[in-house]
């Protein structure tokens, strides 16, 4: 140990202060978090109440529900568009770096303008209705933003017309690292294209679809910006449960209870997918 | 034409509109006259043309300047903390041998599987307690809690290609350990400096979280943008989302060459 801090003396230099920063702003917040949301309101003493007062309230439970479907939801949609929108790319060859350029723009565009935008899109008198109506696919207008199972499928569909492209350009890279050779042997030998798919090319991109899926799932459960500035209060996700605790009823205590349950989740998500899936993918993580 | 050559095209055509079109319904709203807004059925193309929202919004003196000079000094300091404290940290990890530059990596990875909201409660909190609640300062702290994993990552995997023969020949010649980092490392890795850079701005640029719970009656363009959101101001909104969304769509594009990525999913090959 002596002899490594000896040999590393200036890299260790180097590193401290964003170590020391990390300690400030990252691990003391937690330890306050965790420390908060066992502290009774009243006496400041240690208690389970806050958490039993949340597991007992309807509120947080459709937040809870919500906040699993969102993620789960946005999470597949996005992985399986960005997908197929990156076979399609590689497959046109050359000529994809014009439209590698379209598909950058949404990355360019900072989420909370995304939410904006979206909430122009999915109000009543929005876009998606007039377009639907225009083309006779409904009769009437949808409410899509007044918090039922459609406002989920609207808070799933905004939150992948913003992130599914980033989830296209790490698969795409992924798949343009393959060898060329391996398709063209099996072809060859006379594998059928969906065979190939499954045995050459969804092998050998695993390592990507991991890190897309690590990344982006860890995003799709902290889901806040996205959620608060189209649903409000109307559909709540655990991200905008806590911060509308704390902001509109001012209780940092139910707060900080439900960003610590949100905290549980992202980490068991993550060692489950870990687990059950592999950790080829985290190496390039 | 193949059959599937084409439909592959169909395919990342309709997408492309399907990405375009709000964007599109973005910068129409901003620069239609109402009654092209609020009719019944508002035309697909801007009908009549108008700067009038966005003369509005300049007009509108402290209420838009402090805003925008608010989120402009955050970010221009967040960029220089984030390279003060970036730099160094990437450099070292990059020179750490394997086991111990994972094991970093992980760390500042760890760092972000931490929802946002469970930072920033009591961050809030202490900064109350502490007198940065509502003030610039204490905004580009927390703004770094953002930004640094992104910089480090970038950074690491610049200094990372760094050909280490030439640092030793700078050490050779006679240069200090420092002094060949300055002399050599990072001159010739000035581009790596700049792409952190201006990531590390548009990151503070449109932050969202950290200033909602850190800013009150000193809001941040983001803020101020969701405050006519909220109460359904719909040209002002659509004004300040394409003036936010300029900056951080003319840094992506002019970046587009050195985004890998790895920098875009906030990873690095170890």
């Amino acid at each position: 140990m002596y002899s490594l801090c000896k040999a590393y003396r200036f890299e260790i230099i180097c590193v401290l202060p964003i170590l020391l920063y990390l300690f400030v702003f990252t691990f003391l917040p937690v330890a306050g978090v965790f420390k908060i949301s066992f502290t009774d309101s009243a006496s400041g003493d240690f208690t389970f109440d806050n958490f039993k007062i949340l597991l007992g309230q309807q509120e947080f439970h459709t937040a809870f529900i919500n906040t699993l479907i969102i993620a789960l939801g946005s999470l597949t949609l996005e992985i399986g568009l960005g997908l197929l929108l990156a076979m399609v790319l590689s497959f046109q060859g050359r000529r994809t770096g014009f439209l590698k350029s379209f598909f950058m723009l949404p990355l360019a565009i900072p989420t909370v303008v995304a939410a904006v935008i979206m909430s122009y899109m999915f109000s009543s008198s929005g876009w998606v209705n007039r377009i639907l109506l225009d083309l006779g696919i409904i009769g009437e207008k949808i409410l899509w933003l007044s918090g039922d199972y459609k406002s989920l499928f609207t808070v799933i569909v905004a939150d992948s017309w913003k992130v599914t492209p980033l989830v296209m350009l790490i698969l795409l890279a992924g798949l343009q690292s393959i060898d060329r050779q391996l398709f063209k042997a099996a072809k060859i030998d006379g594998a059928k294209p969906f065979y190939i798919f499954r045995r050459i090319t969804l092998p050998l991109l695993m390592p990507s679809i991991t890190a897309a899926v690590i990344i982006r799932g860890i995003d799709a459960f902290r889901i806040f910006s996205l959620a608060l500035v189209l649903m409000g209060e109307n559909l709540k996700v655990i991200g905008t449960f806590a911060y509308l605790e704390f902001s509109e009823y001012n209780n940092q205590y139910l707060s900080a209870a439900s960003a610590l349950i949100l905290f549980l989740i992202i980490m068991t998500a993550v060692l489950v997918y870990i687990r059950f899936v592999g950790k080829k993918g985290l190496e390039a993580t | 034409m193949s059959r599937a050559k084409l439909g592959a095209w169909i395919i990342s055509i309709v997408f492309v509109v399907l990405l375009l079109f709000p964007l599109y319904i973005m910068f129409k709203i901003s620069v239609s006259a109402p009654h092209d807004v609020f009719r019944e059925s508002p035309p697909y193309f801007i009908e009549n043309f108008t700067w009038q929202h966005f003369r509005n919004v300049l007009a509108s003196g402290e209420a838009f300047y402090a805003p925008l000079s608010k989120s402009f000094i955050t970010a221009i300091a967040a960029t220089f903390l984030s390279l003060l404290i970036a730099v160094p940290a990437a450099y070292g990890i990059s020179r750490f041998d394997v086991k111990l530059r994972y094991i970093l990596i992980l760390i500042i990875f760890m760092s972000r599987m931490v929802p946002e909201v469970s930072i920033a409660l009591p961050i809030s909190i202490t900064f109350i307690r502490m007198g940065l609640f509502d003030t610039t300062l204490g905004l580009v702290l927390a703004h770094l809690i953002r930004i640094l994993p992104v910089s480090c990552f970038i950074l690491v995997s610049v200094f990372g290609e760094f050909p280490l023969s030439l640092e030793r020949q700078a050490r050779i010649d006679g240069y200090s350990r420092i002094g060949a980092i300055r002399k050599v490392v990072l001159p010739l890795s000035l581009t790596g400096l700049v792409v952190a850079g201006l990531f590390s701005f548009i990151l503070s640029w449109d932050e969202f979280i950290y200033a909602s719970y850190l800013t009150l009656a000193e809001p941040t363009m983001p803020i101020k943008m969701y405050y006519y959101i909220s109460r359904g101001n719909i040209f002002s909104s659509a004004t300040y989302a394409v003036i936010i969304t300029i900056p951080v769509l003319i840094i992506t594009f002019s970046l587009q060459r050195y985004i890998k990525p790895e920098y875009l999913s906030g990873s690095v090959k170890g």
